[in-house]
Formats: structure tokens, C-alpha cells, sequence
């Protein structure tokens, strides 16, 4: 079993703290959920973890070794991003060879990837390339995979679909999810955290959601 | 062999613009028929390669995950851009040099 834990984690633009008490902790077998809305400092706080963004202090560790400098060589976090992951210009069948990721697997939740596998990224549509997307890190090889907003572009069914999956793939490898879709980051999440005024609440009973502020009513 | 697979589809940011003006500066050079322009165009590559290099840092540097999880920093990212660029500029002017 494998642990991510982050903590002291400090992020300032100017004078505004963006990120000031940080603790979060994922381990195998676990999916992490995180919550916090626009703005919080979400997407800050995953790039910082992932390694392409430096914050004024953390302490970053994998089964309690501590992670520093270029850590992301070592392939340890896989991170989708709120964006595209893929470059235009990369065919599917390239993203999988470079990933090394399980094509059969692949397959087997996106029958539809045959007719396009030889595509370039750009030429498909957006909901299927997030999906592809999503499933690419799934069955890669890094130990954790950290998700901004997965399920952003895909119709319902593949939000279902991609729960399960996370679901079924969570005995392999860790994950750290946010997303706007909180009732389906709040079904799935085995710990959830709520990231408000620049710190990290863990959520252990519901009504916590509101005395945030991150939901009106629940 | 899958080292070489990422270190070109890094390339692959910059490849057009750098292939049109590697291929401009070497028939440029190969035109004047002097070898002593090759400094100027020289100088040129280098001013255009850095200008492409600022574009992807500004535009596309957001694409650069991809490769992050492959294992490679954004600075790999684009010193394997300029590694494959300059490579085959200089096989270009060598082989203009050469042919001179």
C-alpha cells in the first residue's frame, strides 16, 4: 500500500495567501475527494503536489519519504489537468504506446476508440477525449494519479461509467479528485476534503458542506 | 527507442515553424554561395528559436503535462525542443557547407 501525505503548504500571489494550512493524505485502496469552490486554490494545490508548481514552502511525501526537486521523474503522481491533457498533435495509439497503458483495458470501457485510435487528439470530440483522457492515467503506471475536474465534457453516462471505473481501479493505485460534480465526488470519495480561506477541512459529517460555505443546502 | 519517441514528439511544438526556417536560412546560405554568411544566418536561427521557444512558454505551456507524466520537467520539455532543433539546423548548414 503506498501513502501520499502533503502538509505545510504555503502559496502567496502578492500579498493575497492563497494556500496557508495544507494536510491531506491518500493512500491505496482510498479515493480522495476535494471539494472548495472557484478560485479556492483547488488547481494551485494539485499542481504543486504534481511538481510544476513551486509554492513558498511544502513538505510533499511518498511512504514518508520526503519528495523534493524534480521529483517528477520519478513518475510517481499522474496528473490530468482541468485542460487538455493531450497535445493536438498527438495521435491516441501514440498516448497509450507512450504510457505504457493497458490498450485492452482501454477498450473495453471505450469501444469506440477503434474508430479513432490513429486520430490526432484534436480531431475528436472533447467529451471522448476526456474520457480517453481519464482512462489513459487510470491504467498507467504511476502509483497515484491526481484529477482536476474528470468530469467535465462527458455526458452522464460516462460520469456513471467513470465512477465505477475509479472505483474498481482504487485497489491498484491512489486518487485525489476534485471536481464540480459534488454529489458524485461526495458518492464515490472515501475521504473528502473541503479547501476554503486557503486551508484543507477533512468533511466527517455533512452539515460541515455548509457551516463552509461551499453548499447552500444539501 | 521510447526515449528518442518523446524527445521528438516534444520537437513537435516547434517543428514547423523550426523545419520552414532551417530550410529557409539553408538555402539562403546555399544562394549567397558564401560560406561567411552562415554566421549571419547562424545568428538568425538562433533569434528565431528563441522566439518560438517564448511562444510555446506563453501559449502552450499548459500542454505540458503530458509529458510530466512521462516523467519530464517543463525545462526537459524544452531542451529537448531546442536539442532536436538545433540538431538539424547544424546538419543542414553542414550539409550546405559541404556542398558549397
Amino acid at each position: 500500500m503506498n501513502t501520499l501525505e502533503f502538509d505545510s503548504l504555503y502559496l502567496e500571489f502578492g500579498l493575497n495567501r492563497v494556500l496557508s494550512s495544507i494536510h491531506m493524505k491518500c493512500t491505496t485502496g482510498k479515493l480522495t475527494g476535494l471539494l472548495g469552490r472557484n478560485g479556492s486554490g483547488k488547481s494551485c494545490l494539485m499542481r504543486i503536489v504534481q511538481g510544476s508548481m513551486k509554492a513558498e514552502s511544502s513538505s510533499i511525501r511518498f511512504n514518508g519519504k520526503t519528495l523534493q526537486g524534480h521529483y517528477i521523474k520519478e513518475q510517481i503522481i499522474g496528473y490530468l489537468p482541468q485542460d487538455n491533457l493531450l497535445p493536438a498533435f498527438i495521435t491516441f495509439s501514440q498516448a497509450i504506446d507512450l504510457y505504457d497503458a493497458d490498450y485492452r483495458k482501454i477498450e473495453k470501457q471505450l469501444p469506440d476508440i477503434k474508430n479513432f485510435i490513429d486520430r490526432k487528439s484534436s480531431e475528436v470530440s472533447g467529451g471522448q477525449r476526456r474520457f480517453f483522457e481519464a482512462l489513459l492515467l487510470i491504467y498507467s503506471n504511476h502509483p497515484f494519479c491526481i484529477m482536476d475536474e474528470p468530469f467535465s465534457g462527458l455526458t452522464p453516462v460516462n460520469v456513471e461509467k467513470l465512477m465505477v471505473i475509479l472505483q474498481e481501479e482504487k485497489s491498484n493505485k491512489g486518487f485525489i479528485i476534485t471536481d464540480h460534480l459534488h454529489r458524485s465526488i461526495r458518492s464515490i470519495s472515501d475521504d473528502l476534503y473541503v479547501l476554503a480561506h486557503g486551508k484543507t477541512y477533512k468533511i466527517t459529517y455533512e452539515d460541515q458542506l455548509l457551516e463552509l460555505g461551499y453548499l447552500n443546502e444539501l | 527507442m521510447r526515449t528518442l519517441a518523446i524527445v521528438i514528439a516534444c520537437f513537435r511544438f516547434i517543428a514547423i515553424p523550426s523545419i520552414i526556417i532551417t530550410l529557409l536560412s539553408a538555402i539562403t546560405v546555399w544562394n549567397s554561395g558564401n560560406i561567411f554568411s552562415i554566421i549571419i544566418v547562424f545568428w538568425a536561427k538562433i533569434i528565431t528559436t528563441s522566439l518560438l521557444i517564448a511562444y510555446i512558454y506563453a501559449f502552450r505551456s499548459g500542454q505540458f503535462y503530458f509529458f510530466n507524466n512521462l516523467g519530464y520537467s517543463n525545462a526537459a520539455v524544452y531542451r529537448n525542443m531546442v536539442l532536436v532543433d538545433v540538431g538539424l539546423a547544424l546538419a543542414s548548414f553542414l550539409f550546405v557547407l559541404l556542398t558549397l
